[in-house]
C-alpha cells in the first residue's frame, strides 16, 4: 500500500470522527438551519456518504492504473527470468 | 388503525411469503451441493464468483434486519441520532476496501491466513484466530437469534396472552430460534459457501427492493420535497427541529464517549469481521475482489441514505406513540410505515399486501446474516483449528470438509442453547461487542502483518488474545451487564438484575479502549517474545500481496 493511499486514508478517517466529535459537542451548529428544514448535521451526513463514494472510485482508478499493472509486471519478471533486466 | 398493526391476513401472507423464500434458498443450497467437490468450493464457493454476484453477497453479509428496521425504527423514534449509526456502517467498508486486494492475494480460506504467515510456528496464531473468529461468530449470532425471535413473533404478530397457529408468543420465540439455527445448518452444512453466496445474493435484491419501494412511496406522499417530510416528522415528534438535529439525550443515554466508542467500532469493525473478510476469497482475483467490495459500497450507501427516509416517514406518517406501543425499541417501525403507506395506496388490502412484503423481507435478512457468520465461524474451525493445527497442515480435503459440516452442528447447536437462554435479556449490545472485537483482535494481527517488518507469530498471538479479553472484560465491567440505569427515565437497563453491580467501566461499547489496546498488545508481543523476527517470511507475504502467487 503506497504512503499517498495511506495519507488520504487517514485523512477520510479523521474527516468521520470530526462528524461524530461535531454530533457530540457542536449540537447548536450542528441544528443550524441551511434550507428549509435542512440543518447543517444532515448535510454532513450526506457529505460523509459523498466522501466514501468519491474516495472509493479514486482508490478503484489508482488500483487500475497502478497497481495492477505492476503486479503484472511482477509476475511476468518472475516467470520469465532471462528477461529480468527490463525492471521498472 | 388499532395498535395491532399486523391483521389476520398479514399475518398469514408474512408466513406465506417467508415459507416461499425458503423453499427457493433450500433449492438453493440443494443445487449448490450437487456442485461443491473440493475444499475451494465448499469454502469459498470456487472462487469463480464475479464482483457484481459478491457485491451483492457482501452487502447481504452486512446488513442485517438491525440495520433495516433497528437503524430507521431508531431514527422515527430518536430522530437525527439513529442516523449518525447510517454514516458509520457506510464509512466502515473503505478499509474494507482497502484490505480487500492485498487480503485476497495473502490468503487462502480465512483471516488467520494472514498473520499465520508471518509467523516461525503457526499453530498458536491459528488456534488464536479460531478462538477469536468463533467468539465473534457467536457473539453475532446470539444477538442476531435473540433479535429474530422477537421480531418473528412480533411480525406474525404474536403477543404474550395470544395465538397463532395454535402457538403462544414464548414457545413462537424459542421455536423461531430453533427453526433458523436448523435451517442455517442446513444451508452451510449442505450449500457450503456456494449455497450460502446465493442465498445473500437473493436477500439483497429483495431487501434492496423493499428498501426502493418504500422510500419511492415515502417521497412520493411529500410530493419528492425532503424538507417538507423532515418538517412533518419534526412536527409529528413533538419535539420540532430538533428531533432532526444530534440531541444524543433521546439516543445513547450513557455519554458523549460512549457515541465516539461505538463510532470507532463501527467504523474499524467490519475490516476484521470475519464473515465479511471471508468473502474476498470466493473471487478469483485481487483486481475482483476491489471491484466487489465497490458493488458492495454502491449498495450498501445506497441503503443506508434509504434508512433516515424511512425513519423520518415513519416518524411523520406512523407517529412515535404507534409506534411505541407496538415495539418500544422502534423495530415495528418500518413494517408499520408499509401497512400506512399500502393502505393509502390501495386501502386495507394494500396495507396488509405491502407489511407482509416487508415482513417477509426482514425475516429473509435475519436467515441470510446468520448463514453468513456460521460460515464463517465453521470455515475457521475446520480449516484453522482442524486442518492446520490438529492435522499439521495434511488433512485431507474431504475430511476438514466433514469437520467444516460438524462444526457448523455445533456453532449452530451452541448458538441456539444461548439464544434461547438469552431470549428474554437485552442483548443488541453483542453486536457492538461483535465490531469490537472484530476491530481490537483481528485488525492488528491483518495490518501488522501486512505492513510491519518486524512483526511475529508471538506478537499476532498477543494482539489476537488482548484485544479480544480486552473487550470482552471491558463489558463484563460495563453498565450493560451490572448496575446500568437509563439517566432519563431512571429505568434498570442491564443484562444482570437490578441490585447486582459489579461495573466500573463507563461506556457501554470498549473499542475507544480495546483497539489501542490490541495494537499495543501485539507490537508488546513482538518485542517482548524471544521469537525473531522473520524477514524472509515478510518479504514473501509482501510479494504474495502484490501477485497472489503461492498461497498458504
Amino acid at each position: 500500500m503506497g504512503r499517498a493511499v495511506l495519507v488520504v486514508s487517514a485523512l477520510f478517517f479523521a474527516w468521520y470522527l470530526l462528524f461524530v466529535v461535531a454530533c457530540v459537542f457542536a449540537r447548536g451548529l450542528m441544528g443550524h438551519r441551511l434550507a428549509g428544514h435542512v440543518n447543517v448535521a444532515l448535510v454532513f451526513g450526506i457529505l460523509q456518504f459523498a466522501a466514501t463514494f468519491v474516495l472509493a472510485r479514486r482508490y478503484s482508478r489508482h488500483s487500475r492504473e497502478t497497481l495492477d499493472p505492476s503486479a503484472a509486471q511482477v509476475v511476468a519478471d518472475a516467470t520469465a527470468p532471462e528477461r529480468t533486466g527490463r525492471r521498472r | 388503525m388499532t395498535t395491532d398493526a399486523v391483521s389476520g391476513d398479514a399475518r398469514l401472507l408474512t408466513f406465506v411469503l417467508f415459507a416461499g423464500f425458503v423453499c427457493v434458498t433450500l433449492g438453493i443450497t440443494l443445487w449448490a451441493r450437487s456442485r461443491t467437490g473440493g475444499a475451494a468450493d465448499f469454502y469459498a464457493g470456487g472462487r469463480a464468483f464475479s464482483a457484481r454476484q459478491n457485491g451483492f453477497a457482501l452487502a447481504g453479509d452486512y446488513m442485517s434486519a438491525a440495520s433495516f428496521l433497528g437503524i430507521s425504527g431508531m431514527i422515527a423514534l430518536s430522530g437525527y441520532d439513529g442516523f449518525i449509526y447510517s454514516v458509520g456502517s457506510l464509512v466502515a467498508w473503505v478499509p474494507v476496501l482497502l484490505l480487500a486486494g492485498p487480503l485476497r492475494n495473502a490468503g487462502r480460506f480465512t483471516l488467520a491466513d494472514v498473520p499465520a504467515s508471518r509467523a516461525r510456528r503457526p499453530g498458536p496464531v491459528r488456534v488464536a484466530g479460531a478462538v477469536s473468529t468463533v467468539t465473534v461468530s457467536v457473539f453475532y449470532l446470539v444477538a442476531q437469534m435473540v433479535g429474530a425471535g422477537a421480531l418473528v413473533a412480533l411480525l406474525l404478530g404474536v403477543r404474550p396472552g395470544t395465538t397463532f397457529l395454535g402457538v403462544s408468543a414464548g414457545t413462537a420465540e424459542t421455536l423461531t430460534i430453533t427453526v433458523v439455527g436448523a435451517l442455517m445448518v442446513v444451508y452451510v452444512g449442505f450449500g457450503g459457501m456456494k449455497g450460502t453466496t446465493w442465498v445473500q445474493i437473493v436477500k439483497t435484491v429483495l431487501l434492496m427492493t423493499a428498501g426502493v419501494a418504500l422510500t419511492g412511496l415515502v417521497l412520493g406522499r411529500f410530493g419528492f420535497d425532503v424538507s417538507g417530510l423532515l418538517g412533518a416528522a419534526g412536527r409529528e415528534s413533538g419535539h420540532g427541529d430538533a428531533f432532526l438535529g444530534p440531541s444524543l439525550r433521546l439516543g445513547r443515554p450513557a455519554g458523549d464517549l460512549d457515541l465516539i466508542s461505538l463510532a470507532l467500532a463501527l467504523g474499524l469493525g467490519p475490516a476484521g469481521l470475519p464473515h465479511i473478510a471471508g468473502r474476498v476469497f470466493t473471487v478469483p482475483d485481487a483486481p475482483t475482489a476491489r471491484a466487489s467490495v465497490n458493488w458492495a459500497i454502491g449498495l450498501i450507501g445506497a441503503f443506508f441514505l434509504m434508512t433516515p427516509i424511512l425513519g423520518f416517514g415513519a416518524a411523520a406518517l406512523v407517529g412515535r406513540r404507534e409506534i411505541a406501543t407496538q415495539d418500544p425499541a422502534g423495530n415495528a417501525a418500518v413494517p408499520q410505515l408499509a401497512g400506512a403507506l399500502g393502505r393509502h395506496l390501495a386501502g386495507p388490502a394494500g396495507g396488509d399486501v405491502l407489511l407482509a412484503f416487508v415482513a417477509a423481507v426482514a425475516c429473509a435478512t435475519i436467515l441470510a446474516v446468520v448463514a453468513g457468520l456460521m460460515m464463517a465461524a465453521s470455515t475457521s474451525l475446520a480449516h484453522d483449528l482442524f486442518g492446520h493445527v490438529l492435522m499439521l497442515g495434511r488433512p485431507r480435503e474431504r475430511q476438514e470438509i466433514a469437520v467444516a459440516r460438524v462444526a457448523a452442528v455445533l456453532v449452530g447447536a451452541t448458538a441456539v442453547a444461548l439464544a434461547v437462554f438469552a431470549r428474554h435479556l437485552n442483548v443488541a449490545f453483542l453486536v457492538g461487542l461483535a465490531f469490537a472485537v472484530a476491530a481490537s483482535a483481528h485488525l492488528p494481527a491483518i495490518v501488522l502483518s501486512l505492513c510491519w517488518r518486524r512483526f511475529t507469530g508471538s506478537g499476532a498471538v498477543a494482539g489476537i488474545y488482548g484485544g479480544l479479553l480486552t473487550a470482552v472484560l471491558l463489558v463484563v465491567f460495563s453498565p450493560v451487564v451490572s448496575g446500568g440505569v437509563d439517566p432519563v427515565t431512571g429505568a434498570h437497563r442491564s443484562l444482570l438484575p437490578a441490585g447486582v453491580d459489579f461495573s466500573w467501566f463507563p461506556l457501554e461499547n470498549p473499542a475507544l479502549v480495546s483497539i489501542p489496546v490490541g495494537f499495543l498488545c501485539a507490537i508488546a508481543g513482538t518485542y517482548l517474545s524471544r521469537e525473531k523476527p522473520d524477514p524472509a517470511r515478510f518479504a514473501a507475504l509482501s510479494a504474495r500481496t502484490v501477485t497472489g502467487a503461492g498461497a498458504p
